[in-house]
């Protein structure tokens, strides 16, 4: 309790469980964190590990195997792995979030993708290098390059996000699933921070994508997916996107608290010029709490909104574009907070912590990174929540 | 925490007397004293009796409902708002005390209220033959106005001399004190939390209680008063009886904003709202708003869980409380500076609803178990194990 993790009732031990489990690879997976970060993928290892102990089903259909939890338990599991090694906690939640979405598209889709091999995980990408996709008969054809595929080493589905024209000449926003047959990998993931999650590239040809494997967002958002899913489970009625945009800020916050135990580890060791323990700087103490406060303002922020989407769900009803854009602004703003939070720290480091080992110095870079993804974006939720507290139109077209 | 449906109907009660209490707010800063009417209209909703025990008709609720009755009640009225979680907080620490010193409050009273002092102005304590002595002035006795009973903190000087003074609370009835009316503060001024005067008042010792005693774990009252409510500890969880008013204040003053922006337009006649400046300013505050209450509403489920499974608080949770219930009172106060330059000059009124709040969210954060400077200290030395500089910790 003392580092702030919240008690549960006993009806979520599997919760607990799950989380446990997360807690224990931290440790291993910081000690392997320095040397992904140079390869720029995880080890195999670190993988297997999260998928052995059945980490990535959290938000997986019963059905299948999975455990149908909330995003809270996806939320606190990507937290304790993100505090020991930031691109493994963003990998867990970002595959784990997958198997959420993949559950709201159709039957066949997840027989596809599940029937055969419960184990299978699903990547992501965004067309940020100008892949498009065209209307055909049956479905949609698919060219050029989609980008940000975090764990596509590990992964033999991709579920990119697609803008299908419309005929009055706009978009609709989709989630396309297409095998890995389908693609090429671009190692092009060169990023000073987050390097080890090898978000690369994927580049499709003339791929024709079936009408069972879309998912348009708008009808999720609708409710309108529900019934071809076949999956009647609460967090299924949360749509993407909004709710499940934790899977970013849950690592960002692990980030911030590795941060946290690195400079809290140096500090209680370390003597000053003078010879004074740095632990009795009254500012050092200043910039502990203040840190420590910010990410469990952070963390206890994300929970309640958690728990609030789980409730919708619960009660069935759809969520407003009050619910959505206010989970956005919330997650991006629990972001700010990390950040906050690990600046706060920065000058503690010293300049001997300068070195491409520093644990801290990479949880640094890691969480500049993570806050880079768009739906971390403070500047761009804030903006469409107050618009909508104001009583404006929001022009964001997915609010 | 789950909330029942009594809870619920208390939580929809407070916020149905908002623009009540927003309209009286004016004219109790004026006054320096909320008004009869709020306190008794407080009493026949049973907000005081919240956290009393069940044996004497309170309703033992957890202290997350000092947490979403204050988000509610200080949209209204800060200073009300502070007098119903000084004095609603008092019967939860009575409940904790010796059973003779509950029977002697309740006992033919159960509605008696409780309010509190510290010796500011230097109230001292002596000991003597079966209690306390007690002679000198004790202050910011919030709720005084309306109470039966006063709980002071005194630092009780060691048996042979030596060391530090013990920390206790001494509760004294109405009749042995006079009331000073040195309350001028320019913010919460409706508390009238004014300073007590007492002339050689003995105090025996059923009526008083050492801090030690309140640390979380079984206390003298959780003898009689089972709940896990009665096994944690006021004194660094239970600032939220300062923090929950600065949460209710800071929502209010950002509901202002909103409804002001919503119809004004700026000098170059486009609309208020639509200014991004002006947009970024009202999602920091509404975040670091819902932060601070996650944040405050997170340490309550905690804590009770720790209760409730027979653990008791280490002095790490103790402090980290304390520290974070500090910290959300500083995020209610940034909350209402980043909203402060939407008021415009115009709004430099002294009936203004916004800055009533902006004084009243300051005043709030000076309540020292909720300063930041101090609780950030502190914290920060009990994470590296030093010891810590408040003996209520």
């Amino acid at each position: 309790m003392a580092d702030g993790t919240t008690a549960l009732a006993d009806k979520m031990s599997k919760h607990e469980e799950l989380v446990a489990v997360a807690r224990s690879l931290t440790d291993t997976f910081r000690a392997r964190a320095a040397e992904a970060e140079t390869n720029r993928r995880l080890h195999r290892e670190t993988h297997e590990a999260m998928l052995e102990a059945g980490l990535y089903r959290v938000q997986m259909p019963k059905r299948y195997g999975g455990f149908e939890m909330s995003h809270r338990t996806m939320l606190d599991i990507s937290i304790e792995i993100g505090r020991g090694c930031g691109s493994s906690g963003w990998l867990f939640s970002n595959i784990a979030a997958q198997n959420g979405i993949v559950a709201m598209a159709s039957r066949q889709l997840q027989d596809e993708v599940w029937a055969k091999d419960g184990s299978t995980c699903t990547a992501s990408s965004f067309p940020a290098k100008g892949g498009k996709v065209e209307r055909v008969d049956g479905g949609l054809v698919a060219n050029g390059v989609w980008s940000f595929a975090s764990g596509v080493d590990w992964s033999d589905w991709n579920n990119m996000q697609v803008f299908v024209p419309n005929e009055n000449g706009g978009f609709s926003h989709h989630m396309a699933l297409v095998p890995k047959s389908d693609y090429r990998v671009i190692d092009d993931w060169y990023s000073p921070g987050m390097a080890a999650t090898g978000s690369r590239s994927i580049e499709l040809k003339n791929v024709f994508i079936p009408e069972h494997r879309l998912l348009n967002t708008a009808d999720a958002r609708a409710g309108k997916t529900v019934e071809a899913s076949e999956n009647f489970g609460p967090i299924f009625r949360v749509p993407p996107m909004c709710g499940a945009n934790k899977i970013f800020s849950g690592p960002v916050i692990g980030m911030a608290r590795g941060a946290l135990d690195a400079i809290e580890r140096d500090l209680s060791t370390r003597n000053n010029v003078a010879g004074a323990p740095m632990a009795t700087l009254t500012t050092a103490q200043m910039r502990v709490a203040e840190a420590g406060a910010l990410i469990e303002a952070a963390w206890a922020l994300m929970q309640r909104d958690c728990d609030v989407a789980l409730e919708i769900g619960e009660l069935g009803r759809l969520t407003t574009v009050e619910d959505r854009a206010f989970w956005r602004r919330n997650n991006a703003y629990a972001g700010v907070m990390s950040v906050k939070a690990v600046e706060t720290l920065h000058p503690l480091l010293g300049a001997r912590g300068l070195t491409p080992q520093s644990d801290f110095m990479r949880a640094y870079r890691d969480i500049h990174a993570a806050t880079m993804q768009i739906n971390m974006a403070w500047d761009r939720h804030a903006i469409t929540a107050a618009e909508l507290q104001l009583g404006l139109m929001p022009t964001d077209p997915r609010a | 925490m789950e909330i029942d449906v009594e809870q619920q109907r208390m939580i929809d009660g407070a916020r149905a007397m908002v623009p009540a209490l927003l309209a009286r707010a004016r004219k109790a800063e004026e006054d320096r004293a909320v008004s009869q009417q709020t306190v008794d209209e407080f009493t026949d909703m049973g907000f005081f009796r919240i956290h009393q025990p069940e044996r004497y008709g309170g309703m033992g609720w957890d202290i997350s409902m000092m947490v979403r009755l204050g988000a509610e009640l200080g949209q209204g009225c800060g200073s009300s708002c502070w007098i119903f979680s000084n004095l609603a907080v008092q019967n939860w620490i009575l409940g904790m005390n010796n059973p003779e010193a509950q029977e002697d409050v309740w006992g033919e009273n159960p509605t008696a209220l409780i309010a509190s002092s510290f010796p500011a102005k230097g109230g001292r304590v002596e000991r003597t033959d079966g209690g306390l002595i007690a002679n000198g002035l004790w202050s910011f006795a919030s709720g005084v106005d309306f109470s039966d009973w006063n709980n002071m903190q005194v630092f009780v000087p060691p048996e042979d001399g030596d060391g530090p003074p013990e920390h206790r609370f001494a509760l004294v009835p109405r009749s042995d004190y006079t009331i000073d009316d040195d309350w001028y503060s320019p913010g919460l001024a409706g508390t009238g939390s004014r300073t007590i005067c007492l002339d050689d008042v003995f105090i025996p010792h059923h009526r008083t209680i050492s801090s030690k005693k309140l640390m979380g774990g079984p206390s003298p009252g959780s003898e009689i008063n089972p709940s896990a409510l009665y096994r944690l500890p006021p004194l660094t969880l239970g600032t939220k009886v300062f923090a929950a008013p600065a949460l209710g204040i800071a929502k209010g003053g950002l509901a202002m904003i909103e409804d002001d922006l919503s119809g004004r337009n700026t000098v170059g006649n486009s609309p208020m709202a639509e200014l991004p400046t002006a947009q970024v300013r009202i999602s920091e505050a509404g975040a670091e708003i819902e932060a601070a209450e996650a944040l405050l509403l997170k340490d309550c489920t905690d804590a009770m869980a720790i209760a409730e499974a027979g653990d008791v608080p280490e002095i790490t949770d103790r402090s980290r409380w304390r520290r974070n219930n500090a910290f959300a009172v500083q995020l209610c106060v940034r909350a209402l500076e980043r909203l402060n330059p939407l008021v415009g000059a115009r709004g430099l009124t002294p009936e203004n609803d916004f800055l009533r709040m902006f004084r009243d969210v300051h005043a709030a954060s000076l309540q020292i178990t909720v300063a930041w400077d101090i609780q950030a200290v502190n914290a920060g030395r009990i994470r590296f194990g030093l010891p810590s500089l408040d003996p209520r910790v």
